[in-house]
């Protein structure tokens, strides 16, 4: 039995128990279908390359509180 | 590249491609009314209190319980094929606009840390508790100053008192001016795990109606403050100023003091201004604050920034803690006088740091105004008719002062604390607003 089928037996009584659970992974869902909505990131090893060689820059990002637009690398 | 930014003054545009690390936090916010339905559970949107976030998803299968509710969320993934990140629940803090529950989310928002301090931490602490008493080898290692009428000055209701004063006429017509501070550095030792408690929390963080603490009550409340009447160990500036108030010898001593007496600002103005008090420390505050006027004409003279903010204080009421009123904080001589020579001290201590350390001195600095900030401040201003010169801090200052509206003394004080905006915090952490000042050497000091 899992945690998770434990906890299902207990939420006639604390109905709100099983959300504290946490994450429990999605079957995976059908790729192809779906559109990308935002271009995908670059692999780590394409990240670290281009780090390497100069074209990428690599800093912190931080977003000014006040507005979402304004932000700064360091 | 680089040559052309910076010729032309370019702000170069970039895309983020990739995330090497993430930092590791979760998210303070609520629940939104609009869900999508699935098998058993439901997908529902997750506000985070900080707008730079996107919504969440999050996958609840009893939201009503937690409609009204702020809650903690973490991060699981952003697929390119989700508009949204998705998240997942972690507990609920409290109902949306309850006092505690908004201050919880306002300091876990700010990284600040409200947990107990750990056993270990304790550990540090004196087993005396607050019966502990001064080591008489401590004593005798230190300049004994328990005899001298010092007192401090603080706000009203203050229980970390931090910093003591005295000031002694001379016999040749000078004055002995002390500024004590608290000697924590015997009760937290270097790389101690209260000493990295307190670098890990940085500071003491002061809410409205509550206060969380960089170091444990027992040190903050007792052992470092300088009460009446309780001898405390303490770090001492003592100057020898002449009727100019003009630095002629400074020292700095660990010392033992016994201040007499505790005041708040509105008591020793009270004292100084009762013509029927001649008592040696009314008289020592009398000369403190002459001293002090002329340290503070020095100052602007040589290009002082005179900023402002609304310092507000709340009266509460008793059984619930709830604010019931606000009002403006009454600046008196007395808070003038403290600051001048809290003033006095750190530039006395700064040079002293760098006279010893020239390359390596850790100094408190205030940079120039933020750029952008102050360039659109002067357009609203010249909008308004009025010039704010900020080339300099001397030009700065004496902007500040030509900048008036015949009728409405309020707007100098308005500009001044948009003004106060502009600057560069040193720390954003502090929610309680301080009076800001800038001495001649381009420091600013923060007092509350």
């Amino acid at each position: 039995m899992t945690i998770h089928d434990f906890v299902n037996t207990l939420c006639q009584d604390y109905p709100s128990l099983i959300d504290y659970l946490g994450f429990h992974e999605e079957e995976e869902m059908d790729i192809e279908n779906l559109n990308k909505i935002y271009e995908p990131h670059l692999e780590l090893e394409k990240l670290l390359q281009g780090i390497k060689s100069g074209e990428y820059f690599q800093g912190k990002l931080s977003i000014d509180r006040n507005s979402n637009v304004d932000g700064r690398t360091i | 590249m680089i040559a052309k930014i910076q010729k032309y003054n370019l702000i170069p545009n970039a895309k983020v491609i990739g995330i090497i690390k993430r930092q590791q936090r979760n998210y303070c916010g609520h629940i939104g009314e609009d869900s999508i339905p699935m098998e058993g559970a439901s997908f529902y949107r997750f506000i985070p209190a900080d707008s730079r976030y996107p919504n969440f998803l999050i996958k609840l299968r009893n939201v009503e319980p937690l409609l009204p509710k702020k809650i903690i969320v973490g991060f699981n993934k952003w697929d390119c094929y989700t508009e949204f990140p998705v998240g997942h629940f972690i507990g609920a803090i409290g109902n949306i606009g309850d006092l505690q529950t908004e201050s919880t989310v306002i300091l876990m928002e700010h990284n600040v840390e409200t947990r107990e301090f750990s056993q270990q931490v304790l550990a540090c602490l004196p087993k005396e508790d607050t019966k502990w008493q001064i080591p008489e080898q401590e004593i005798k290692k230190r300049l004994d100053l328990r005899e001298i009428n010092i007192c401090s000055i603080d706000p009203p209701g203050c229980k970390d008192i931090d910093d003591a004063l005295h000031c002694l006429r001379l016999p040749n017509g000078n004055f002995q001016v002390g500024v004590h501070i608290a000697d924590v550095s015997y009760f937290v030792r270097s790389d101690s795990p209260i000493d990295l408690e307190a670098a890990h929390r940085c500071t003491t963080v002061y809410l409205v109606e509550k206060r969380t603490d960089m170091l444990p009550k027992l040190l903050t409340e007792t052992l470092c403050s300088l009460k009446g009447g309780e001898e405390r160990l303490a770090f001492s500036v003592i100057w020898e100023l002449n009727s100019n108030a003009e630095v002629v010898n400074v020292d700095f001593r660990k010392t033992v003091i016994r201040s007499k007496k505790a005041l708040n600002y509105g008591e020793a103005q009270s004292m100084i201004d009762n013509p029927n008090d001649q008592s040696e420390i009314t008289k020592g505050i009398r000369d403190l604050n002459f001293l002090a006027k002329k340290l503070k004409e020095k100052r602007i003279v040589n290009g002082a920034l005179q900023l402002a903010s609304t310092q507000v204080k709340f009266t509460f009421d008793e059984e619930t803690h709830n604010a019931t009123d606000v009002a403006f904080y009454h600046l008196y001589d007395t808070n003038s006088l403290v600051e001048e020579f809290m003033l006095l001290a750190n530039v006395a201590v700064a040079e002293k740091i760098v006279t010893h350390f020239p390359s390596n001195s850790v100094l408190r600095k205030h940079s120039s105004p933020k750029a952008i900030q102050i360039r659109d401040f002067a357009k609203l201003l010249n909008l308004l008719g009025h010039q704010l010169d900020y080339s300099s801090s001397k030009n700065l200052a004496e902007s500040l002062d030509s900048i008036q509206r015949s009728n409405d003394p309020f707007f100098n004080k308005l500009v001044r604390i948009m003004t106060t905006r502009c600057m560069n915090e040193v720390y954003d952490l502090l929610i309680y607003l301080i009076l800001i000042s800038i001495n001649l050497k381009g420091h600013i000091f923060l007092h509350s």
